[in-house]
């Protein structure tokens, strides 16, 4: 892995640290206060390229450039390249950070399961500015009130009619849920054919029976809106179901594969947030004096903060090797599962530390350590919880289903 | 030590065990997103005897003989166990006023008290202060980012065990720069932001085992409020467990997240132990204790672990303010910093 001495890692990285120290740790306070989007940093990361949906963007790229893609001489490195610029997004602001990259989620199976048709219209939808001037954002709807980590119990159904679906449910938590322009939906088809009865569709803002929801107000990553969706007798052309060129492939199990290939970005935002609260903290334990020393000549903070170092340097690996295995196409199924899930526990570690560490500062309005804390434990909960990352890596290890 | 608790033990277990859930509860998710305790709520705690039942009757309070420390643990428990932030505001001002009883004059201020309005909140002088002596009074200079309580107070008392600043300075709140600092953890508490600009602090004793027997005392009383909150958060997950059904059974019933809340259940079990253990150890010594700093200790750990472990039980739902994990992983927090952080702590006794 020469990651670390790539020069476009190393460019991008410090492009997107920019970004992130100039532009998105001034403005994360307050919104992460009032739970408000950031569509003027939005528009800005759009204007400065930090693309919206990357995963088709690259798509779309590629169509064009098969022969070049094709060079082996040439390093693949673009998931390497979505890792860094992630981590260094997040140590910006977790919530703002989702916010700028969010609608990636929705492009991913658009780029996996959707025909050249689909991807193009789902580009064109993108494309400009949303009826309030802002930039437009895509939402991926699959979990519902009932149904979180086991995807498949869905309730949500697609109905067929014609030459057309018909779609009835109701979905939970979804990112962009209120404000999106396309919605990229999953439900089941045909109960008799269990998970692989299940597919996603896209679903245009302002189609009748889409019902944006309620605004969640959460613990952290308060920038990134999360909302309920309901689907209301909402009819969608046969042209928008997604993979269906090729049945028995665009089921469920593509869904997970497509939560997989964001597995590594979503788990470098841990590293950056666990980053974030480790320097903070590192400043303050120079500058601060405690018995004559600074805090950081006391071994018990020293080793504390040493600690830190070799967590997140230990994360960023394992993310890193996912990301690498992605790129030059080995699965990477059990990596990205272990990556994520090591940099979820040192995030939350690492931020919990800091603010022993802080003391009473970390209690004062706005503190960033005390904002990293609470936006750490969203990497524990969605894109698989804990949990489930921890039963597919033994079921990748072993075999086993273990309950 | 005796385990069981005695007739009076089991009534004020009983009796803040119901205004806790009666009282407290229902209100603790708006006082928490209005940042405010309702004044209702504040003058049925002083019925229930807070605040009096420290001060010495001459002072116009209830207290006769001798306080009882096992007591306080356990009405904190149930305090804390309905919301820390409120648990912080009821529990002001008693180790101030068993210390003023003891030393005799400050009759003004134990009158003051006596009342929730004329509390006192306690901080710790981290180091950060400048403290200039003159007599026995002396001029304070420095500030406190967030002081839970001061909103709802009269009175500031500042513990400086430092080299050279050594004493118990106690300041009238009016005297202060204060500002708002309701953050995201005790959001009900009133928390302020005080600024001390020269202020003129009375000294009330320079005494340091009396000073780190005043802290001690505050931490058994929070350490029970931690263990409190973090038996709230598992009995919620708990519940939630046997509630929801994913891959069709309850996930109460998944191995991984039955072990989580055992390991929970036994640390606040053994929390409550150490909690009331410390507290009988105040009751039966007068000078500084070692189970004091102990129970914070643990019982810090123990609610963070068990707030952040109830959040991850409840998924999705754990994240988003419609139920009670959320609020308590935000008020995990206070309990690890109250006092100074731990690692200044740590490095203290090092
Ligand atoms: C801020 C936020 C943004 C989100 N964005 C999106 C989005 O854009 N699109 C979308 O579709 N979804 C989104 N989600 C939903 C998220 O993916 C789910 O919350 C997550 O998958 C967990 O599901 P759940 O909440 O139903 O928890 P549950 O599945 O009910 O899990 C509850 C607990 O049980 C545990 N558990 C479950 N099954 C097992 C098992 N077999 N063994 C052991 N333990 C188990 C879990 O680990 C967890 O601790 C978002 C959620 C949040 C909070």
């Amino acid at each position: 892995m020469d990651i670390f001495q790539n020069e476009m890692i190393k460019g991008l990285t410090q492009m997107a640290h920019y970004f992130a120290e100039f532009e998105i740790r001034p403005a994360a306070p307050i919104h992460d206060r009032e739970e408000t989007v950031p569509w003027e940093l939005m528009a800005k990361a759009q204007f400065q390229g930090i693309s919206q949906t990357r995963m088709l963007d690259e798509v779309v790229a590629r169509r064009g450039k098969e022969v070049r893609e094709s060079d082996s001489s040439k390093p693949k490195i673009a998931a390497q390249l979505q890792v860094a610029a992630a981590e260094e997004l997040a140590w910006g602001c977790a919530g703002c950070s989702l916010a700028l990259v969010g609608s990636s989620l929705a492009a991913s199976p658009v780029a996996s399961l959707g025909s050249v048709e689909q991807q193009d219209l789902f580009l064109k939808l993108m494309d400009g500015l949303d009826a309030n001037g802002r930039v437009k954002t895509a939402a991926m709807a699959l979990s519902e009130p009932g149904t979180g980590s086991d995807i498949s119990g869905l309730s949500t159904t697609a109905r067929k009619e014609g030459d057309s679906w018909v779609i009835n449910g109701s979905k939970q938590w979804i990112t962009n849920g209120q404000t999106a322009t396309v919605y990229v939906v999953w439900a089941q088809t045909d109960a008799a054919l269990g998970r692989s009865g299940v597919r996603g569709f896209l679903v245009e803002r302002g189609t009748p029976g889409l019902v944006p929801g309620k605004k969640e107000h959460k613990i952290g990553i308060r920038a990134s809106e999360t909302a309920a969706v309901h689907f209301e007798e909402c009819r969608v052309h046969n042209d928008m179901l997604l993979g269906a060129a090729r049945p028995s492939t665009g089921g469920l199990g593509d869904t997970k594969k497509m939560l997989d290939s964001t597995r590594p970005a979503v788990g470098a935002g841990a590293v950056g947030i666990a980053r974030a609260a480790y320097e903070y903290t590192l400043e303050f334990a120079q500058r601060e004096m405690l018995r004559g020393r600074k805090l950081v000549d006391h071994q018990h903070i020293a080793f504390a903060l040493a600690e830190m170092a070799m967590e997140i340097e230990a994360s960023r690996l394992l993310i890193h090797k996912a990301a690498w295995l992605s790129d030059n196409k080995i699965e990477n199924v059990l990596n990205a599962s272990i990556g994520k899930a090591h940099a979820a526990n040192t995030a939350t570690s690492v931020t919990r530390r800091c603010l022993e560490i802080l003391g009473d500062a970390a209690t004062e309005p706005g503190n960033l350590v005390e904002k990293c804390y609470r936006d750490a434990k969203i990497y524990d909960i969605f894109e698989g919880t804990g949990q489930i990352q921890r039963r597919i890596i033994a079921k990748h290890l072993f075999g086993v289903n273990a309950v | 030590m005796q385990f069981e608790f005695t007739q009076d033990e089991a009534l004020i277990a009983e009796t803040f065990r119901r205004f806790a859930d009666r009282n407290l509860r229902p209100a603790t998710a708006d006082a928490d997103r209005e940042a405010k305790i309702p004044a209702a709520l504040l003058a049925q705690g002083a019925e229930l005897g807070l605040y009096a039942d420290a001060v010495p009757e001459r002072a116009g309070g209830y207290l006769e003989g001798a306080y009882s420390h096992r007591s306080r643990a356990i009405r904190g428990l149930s305090l804390g166990w309905a919301c820390p932030a409120m648990g912080e505001v009821f529990e002001r001002g008693v180790e101030l006023a068993l210390l003023l009883g003891e030393v005799g004059g400050f009759d003004d201020v134990l009158a003051d008290l006596a009342t929730s309005e004329g509390s006192a909140v306690l901080v710790r002088n981290d180091g950060r202060l400048g403290i200039l002596p003159d007599g026995d009074s002396a001029m304070v200079l420095g500030y406190f980012p967030a002081v839970f309580g001061a909103a709802f107070s009269k009175w500031l008392a500042i513990a400086s065990l430092e080299p050279g600043a050594e004493g118990l300075y106690l300041i009238s709140l009016a005297d202060c720069g204060r500002s708002s600092a309701v953050a995201e953890t005790w959001r009900a508490s009133g928390a302020e932001r005080i600024e001390l600009g020269g202020t003129q602090a009375r000294i009330i004793t320079r005494d340091t085992d009396r000073i780190t027997r005043m802290l001690d005392e505050a931490k058994v009383s929070l350490a029970a409020r931690a263990i409190g909150a973090a038996r709230a958060a598992i009995e919620f997950a708990e519940a939630y467990a046997a509630d929801r059904v994913q891959f069709h059974q309850p996930i109460g019933q998944f191995e991984s997240l039955r072990e989580l809340i055992d390991t929970n259940r036994v640390s606040i079990e053994a929390g409550e132990a150490l909690v009331l253990r410390a507290a009988a150890e105040l009751d039966s010594k007068s000078g500084p204790v070692t189970l004091a700093s102990m129970a914070q200790r643990f019982s810090a750990d123990v609610i963070r672990k068990s707030a952040v472990d109830a959040v991850q039980i409840y998924g999705g739902y754990g994240y988003v303010n419609e139920y009670p994990v959320e609020k308590l992983m935000r008020d995990a927090t206070a309990f690890a910093v109250r006092f100074g952080s731990e690692s200044f702590e740590r490095v203290r006794r090092g």
